[in-house]
């Protein structure tokens, strides 16, 4: 980010103001080409075009500069179905669609009371089918993501403070649309809801909509609301777009509890049921939340050792266990040093992890030395910690798997398989003792959204870095021509999960490796020969000639550069492709890992 | 129009009015003189005008009716109804 734009932020922080966003967006335009370019459609019942200074300034604070296309008022529909609408030829990244609930359903809206039951119930079930239609059809037209609105409950319910008590309420119907809708509308790839609703919850029922805007200019959004809704906006491109952070780095003295307790000793730290104590505590247990969504958690921290293993093994308060932690550093060392041993222990890049440190010194420190990493601006009250962990949005992402729930685990049976590694004379003697068992099968509704988790992050061994969006990897499994697999491994320790995904494509004569990529966790366990393997099975039964592969170097997949020439293939020209012949293949599945019987499983087959 | 102290039309007024509408508009403050009006100043738009009231409600925090909203057609009238809530551009 550029010093202008990090000034011009600084100073809307500092005094949000209508005009201050005003003002950002103008500068944020103007360092436009610093940006990363990203292609939006707005479409919504009503005049939206108030919100765009407010997105080019969020998306700005996520490094992205929007191309806002907005389609005309009140045209959702039109827009989505029409192959040559506006919104269709912008070629959006993402489409925000936001409707008011008078808009798309009157009746639901306007005259709740003097409808029937089954009316009511009619009518909710027409908005959500036809909207469901329209965005399958649009999906035929456009790969773009799709994020869309759901309904506000009503300011004013029509039964007044009888409506919580009363039985099937408009507050109820709206908010059986809202979960119907978003059940419908996420079966189709690609398409997320944004929570209006909470949205409107969160600025206020009374505050949201700006009556005099509204009936002046069909225009509600308040300018509490206009950010607001932005700043969710600019968070699903960021998901979308970015490569999503993966691993909490943390201070400990400050940070984790209160005080430093080299000096006050486990017993004088403070963390507990009152005051101060409780807000770490509930620091504490906000970072476990993180844990359990996947998020990978470190300490790095200046301490003696055995002063933390105290605090870890004694104090009756703590949240977190040693367990916790896929990574420790504590020592007396730089920590920018700590950092990058950190992100090499874990396997993942610098420009995965987050710092959070309570010591500005130690942040400015990190700032210069590794501007990769995202280092949170920590307050000074820590019962500020856990709203600026929130709002960093820094580990937003579209989906949460059983990976994702596992990975904590998954890590600490990592550091139990690099013990065993360090005991082991040989890497085959190693290879052998792990027992690794791997199952590769056709991408089905289960892996997908694994799968797509992999595409989205894999960086280091990878052979094209295709970011396939959801509604491409859709087009491709239904691709008679293409084979999609997923690799799910597991050894002695533990389950590995969903670790590497191939996708193939053939021609009349040779099958054309689209995307080859593994998970760093299990890099250098022979895994990649037993998928190639498989996907030489997978073209000869094809009666194809030849496997090839290409290879797009990046700054991170160093890694899979040999893949090709370790597996026999060879270089058919300068342009980085690779061939391998099929009646000359040099390997097979190898030895020491067993193949699991979901193996066979649909396409998946054996060889 | 008062006479009191405030900047000349024409005069590079930087008064917090001007400045917030300078933001708002993306015009030069010297361009907001009283008689200004979206008649005279291209970005001032139907569209900036609704992003103008918002402005000015939580800029000078005070509350604008609809029919506030129709009046307000010239920098003028601005300060006439930030003078009649009370209100030191």
């Amino acid at each position: 980010m550029s010093l202008d734009l990090e000034q011009v932020l600084r100073t809307l922080d500092e005094r949000p103001t209508v005009a201050g966003y005003a003002q950002a967006a103008r500068a944020v335009r103007s360092t436009r080409d610093q940006l990363r370019p990203v292609r939006i459609a707005l479409l919504a019942t009503f005049t939206v075009e108030g919100l765009v200074p407010y997105l080019e300034v969020e998306a700005a604070r996520r490094g992205f500069g929007v191309e806002v296309y907005i389609g005309p008022f009140n045209s959702v529909k039109q827009e989505l179905l029409d192959p040559g609408s506006g919104c269709i030829q912008h070629r959006p990244d993402a489409v925000f669609i936001l409707q008011l609930l008078a808009d798309v359903c009157p009746p639901l809206a306007n005259d709740f009371l003097a409808l029937e039951t089954t009316e009511r119930v009619r009518h909710a079930d027409t908005t959500v089918v036809e909207l469901t239609a329209s965005l399958t059809a649009f999906r035929k037209h456009s790969p773009a993501t799709v994020v869309v609105g759901n309904f506000a409950r009503p300011l004013e319910p029509p039964l007044g403070i009888y409506e919580a008590s009363a039985p099937a309420t408009q507050t109820d119907s709206i908010h059986q649309l809202n979960s119907r809708m978003a059940t419908s509308v996420s079966a189709i790839a690609g398409v997320y809801v944004l929570d209006f609703d909470r949205l409107c919850a969160d600025v206020g029922y009374r505050h949201w909509r700006d009556d005099k805007l509204w009936y002046l200019g069909r225009s509600p959004l308040s300018a509490q609301l206009l950010p607001a809704v932005a700043r969710t906006q600019a968070l699903f491109i960021q998901a979308i777009k970015g490569s999503p952070r993966k691993c909490l780095v943390l201070d400990l003295d400050d940070s984790l509890w209160g005080g430093v307790v080299g000096e006050v000793g486990v017993a004088g730290v403070q963390l507990g049921q009152t005051y101060p104590g409780n807000v770490y505590r509930d620091f504490q247990q906000a970072v476990l939340e993180l844990h359990r969504r996947g998020i990978l958690l470190a300490i790095n921290s200046k301490n003696n050792s055995a002063d933390v293993d105290e605090v870890f093994a004694c104090h009756p308060d703590m949240v977190l266990t040693k367990g916790h932690f896929a990574s420790i550093r504590i020592n007396w060392q730089d920590k920018p040093k700590n950092m990058v041993e950190i992100a090499r222990e874990l396997n993942i890049g610098i420009d995965s992890l987050v710092f959070f440190d309570d010591n500005p010194v130690e942040r400015a420190l990190m700032r210069q030395a590794l501007p990769q990493v995202l280092t949170l601006g920590v307050p000074s009250d820590p019962i500020q910690y856990v709203r600026v962990l929130r709002e960093s949005g820094a580990f937003e992402r579209l989906s949460f798997t059983e990976e994702d729930r596992r990975r904590g685990e998954m890590y600490q049976e990592e550091a139990a398989r690099r013990e065993l590694q360090e005991q082991s004379v040989s890497l085959e003697d190693f290879l052998k003792s792990l027992q690794l068992t791997v199952s590769i099968a056709a991408v089905d509704q289960f892996t997908f959204p694994r799968v797509l988790d992999l595409l989205q992050k894999t960086n280091q061994f990878t052979v094209t870095t295709r970011r396939h969006s959801s509604a491409r990897l859709t087009e491709m499994i239904n691709d008679p021509r293409c084979g999609v697999f997923s690799l799910r491994s597991g050894d002695r320790f533990g389950d590995n999960g969903i670790v590497g995904v191939a996708i193939v494509r053939n021609d009349d004569t040779a099958a054309y490796i689209d995307s080859f990529l593994m998970s760093c966790r299990v890099i250098g366990r022979n895994i990649e020969t037993a998928l190639l393997s498989h996907l030489v099975y997978w073209a000869r039964r094809r009666g194809l000639q030849t496997l090839e592969g290409e290879f797009i170097p990046t700054a991170k997949n160093e890694p899979a550069a040999d893949l090709y020439a370790r597996h026999g293939f060879v270089q058919a020209d300068a342009s980085g492709r690779w061939r391998l012949p099929l009646e000359d293949v040099p390997f097979g599945w190898p030895e020491s890992i067993q193949r699991d019987g979901q193996s066979l499983r649909r396409d998946g087959g054996q060889p | 129009m008062s006479r009191e102290a405030r900047p000349a039309p024409g005069s590079p007024a930087e008064d917090r009015l001007c400045r917030t509408m300078a933001a708002v508009l993306g015009v030069p403050s010297e361009c907001l003189a009283d008689d200004a009006s979206p008649e005279t100043i291209s970005e001032w738009d139907s569209m900036s005008h609704l992003n103008l009231v918002m402005a000015l409600e939580s800029e000078f925090g005070i509350s604008v009716s609809a029919d506030d909203v129709l009046e307000l057609r010239s920098v003028a009238a601005i300060r006439r109804l930030l003078r009649a809530r009370g209100v030191e551009a």
